[in-house]
């Protein structure tokens, strides 16, 4: 099937974008699972820079590192959101005082705008499951780690009324990194606003 | 010698006097013909209907206007052989109809002879010229008034057509790319989009209010796959009601929608920024709007009293996430002409609003092709005298006569 989803993961320059490698296939047995949407057996890893980007709609970035982009990075991922693409970004350092979160915010508020709170009843909360009290807390802020901080919003740019760069200071990369057999040991799927997040994406 | 001037002048006042008789009281079918000339038109058409003549051939250099031409085409009707003849006069026409879109765009139609270069106008001033050997059309934001078109001797008028109020769309289709990227061009375009995604087994997102599809409401729905097929049954009945529909990618092989769809998308696929199925299986009366090659890609039908477009693409989404500047807006007008092609919009008569559209077809269906008699001819000619000729010839034989005899002392 030509239409079907493919879950990208996007390699920039700096950092260390691979550092949730089985996010991807977490997230697309989720999909698979729950919904009918026409998904890949297996995401793609597309460079920042590369054209190849255009052909995926929704991008997910994430890294505990310095997160840079350049010049043609910000050139292709600015395109690529006036288009109609759209960039989740999450800390997987869960830390607001880390370094994957300072340079992350100011990259885009240079690339794009700075960030503003997304507030709970976004439709986001709501495009497939539904999370009345806004994003789904996740272990590692329970746990205390990171910035011992619980983040009850997430933030993001919007423009004309569309989500253009999502970014979570929860850290789902850590939460969403394990194999999807492992799931059947959960009471409830925390993946489940995985789903939200690229139901969202594909309707809005 | 003075006694036969004389009798000269008497047989030359007796002949005048004859024939003024003749003119009164000849009968119609008899008269001659009268050719009347260029700018005369009104005076021939005033001497014709007082005095009916057997012929008029009427000698112009422009197209007469629609009153003289049904002045003329009366004339006919009363027994009067009536011809036309002149330069060559550019059969140039226009016509005005409003495109179903939200932004209300006129779209100016114009036709004129070979190499004919038409100048547009409206009421207030030049528009553009085009080059009218083929028949081409201009997309007008705004036009006052009427809108003309003149060519050598020929100069249509037509009112500007009322913009059209255009109603809501419906996307029906699963939630993915495709559908998204439908409904944002349409948006960006202006158009009221209501939408139904579906994501799982019983589970949709709805954009919109939840209005049954009619045409009180909707302009036209689009099928983007099979999520469309519970709706099938709506669709055909909306269709054959006066709505519009598009049928893309593999909506057109819904068993439901067999009736009413142009083609159905077979299972070949082409490359390009727009990919998609080629279409198979068109019905007889399917139009084909768009081929790559000789590979039909989009076709249209009427069905009852709507009309259908099947189209073969199911991934335009791509060709808007191309790397150029030009990349969105042209997915959007895509979208838009192909909802524009099938929307159904209320509009009114127009030619009740008068007019005249095509100056010198009307010419020729009034009064029959231009005769070759009196091409390139110019000026007045009558067959017989006019009467005042024959009234001055008369009373000068007579005066002559009368002074001769007084020379002659006889009177």
């Amino acid at each position: 099937m030509v239409s079907e989803f493919v879950f990208c993961t996007g390699q920039y320059a700096s950092g260390d974008w691979e550092s949730a490698p089985l996010v991807a296939s977490n997230l697309i047995d989720s999909v698979a699972r729950y919904t009918s949407l026409d998904v890949a057996a297996t995401g793609v890893t597309v460079p920042l820079d590369s054209p190849r980007l255009f052909e995926h709609p929704l991008v997910y970035l994430t890294g505990h590192l310095p997160f840079r982009l350049s010049a043609a990075e910000r050139a292709n991922v600015k395109a690529y959101t006036d288009r109609g693409g759209m960039v989740f970004i999450d800390d997987h350092n869960h830390d607001v005082g880390g370094i994957f979160h300072k340079t992350a915010t100011e990259e885009i508020a240079r690339t794009w705008s700075p960030l503003s709170q997304l507030p709970n009843t976004h439709r986001l909360y709501s495009a497939f499951f539904e999370f009345d009290e806004g994003p789904p807390a996740t272990s590692h802020e329970l746990n205390g780690w990171g910035d011992n901080l619980i983040h009850p919003h997430l933030s993001a740019v919007v423009r004309d009324g569309r989500i253009v760069v999502l970014y979570s200071s929860k850290d789902y990369s850590s939460e969403w990194n394990y194999h999807p057999e492992n799931k059947k040991f959960s009471s409830v799927d925390n993946t489940r606003f995985g789903v939200n997040i690229i139901v969202y994406a594909l309707t809005s | 010698m003075r006694s036969r001037a004389e009798w000269a002048l008497r047989a030359a006042a007796l002949t005048a006097l004859a024939l003024l008789i003749w003119t009164v009281v000849r009968p119609a079918a008899l008269q001659p013909r009268i050719s009347d000339s260029r700018g005369g038109i009104e005076t021939a058409l005033v001497n014709a209907t007082r005095r009916p003549v057997a012929a008029l051939d009427v000698v112009v250099d422009s197209v007469p206007t629609a009153l003289h031409r049904d002045w003329l085409a009366a004339i006919r009707a009363a027994g009067t052989k009536v011809s036309w003849s002149g330069r060559a006069l550019s059969p140039v026409a226009v016509a005005t109809s409003p495109v179903a879109e939200p932004e209300g765009r006129i779209r100016v139609s114009v036709a004129g002879g070979d190499s004919t270069e038409v100048v547009l106008s409206d009421q207030l001033g030049a528009i553009d010229t085009v080059q009218a050997a083929i028949p081409s059309s201009r997309l007008l934001r705004t036009a006052t008034g009427w809108v003309s078109a003149s060519a050598r001797g020929s100069r249509a008028v037509t009112p500007v057509a009322n913009p059209v109020q255009v109603r809501r769309v419906l996307v029906l289709a699963s939630a993915g790319w495709e559908s998204k990227f439908v409904v944002a061009a349409l948006e960006e375009a202006g158009w009221t989009v209501d939408a139904r995604l579906r994501i799982a087994p019983g589970v949709e997102t709805r954009q919109g209010p939840d209005y049954p599809l009619d045409t009180a409401r909707y302009s036209a729905v689009i099928a983007l796959d099979a999520a469309a097929a519970p709706s099938a049954g709506a669709i055909e009945r909306y269709v054959n009601a006066g709505g519009g529909a598009v049928l893309a990618g593999p909506a057109s092989r819904l068993a439901g929608l067999a009736r009413i769809a142009p083609a159905v998308a077979g299972a070949r696929r082409v490359a390009g920024p727009r990919t998609g199925f080629v279409l198979g299986a068109l019905k007889g009366d399917a139009v084909v709007l768009e081929r790559q090659g000789a590979l039909p890609l989009v076709a249209a039908r009427r069905s009852g009293a709507g009309r259908v477009i099947a189209s073969g693409y199911d991934e335009t989404w791509r060709s808007r996430m191309r790397r150029t500047a030009e990349a969105p807006a042209e997915h959007r007008e895509w979208w838009t002409a192909l909802v524009s092609a099938v929307a159904f919009v209320p509009t009114a008569d127009a030619r009740a609003s008068g007019g005249d559209a095509a100056p010198v077809a009307a010419l020729t269906a009034a009064l029959g092709p231009q005769s070759r008699m009196g091409a390139g001819s110019a000026g007045a000619r009558s067959r017989v005298p006019p009467v005042w000729m024959l009234f001055g010839t008369l009373l000068a034989s007579l005066l002559g006569e009368v002074v001769s005899r007084r020379y002659r002392g006889l009177a």
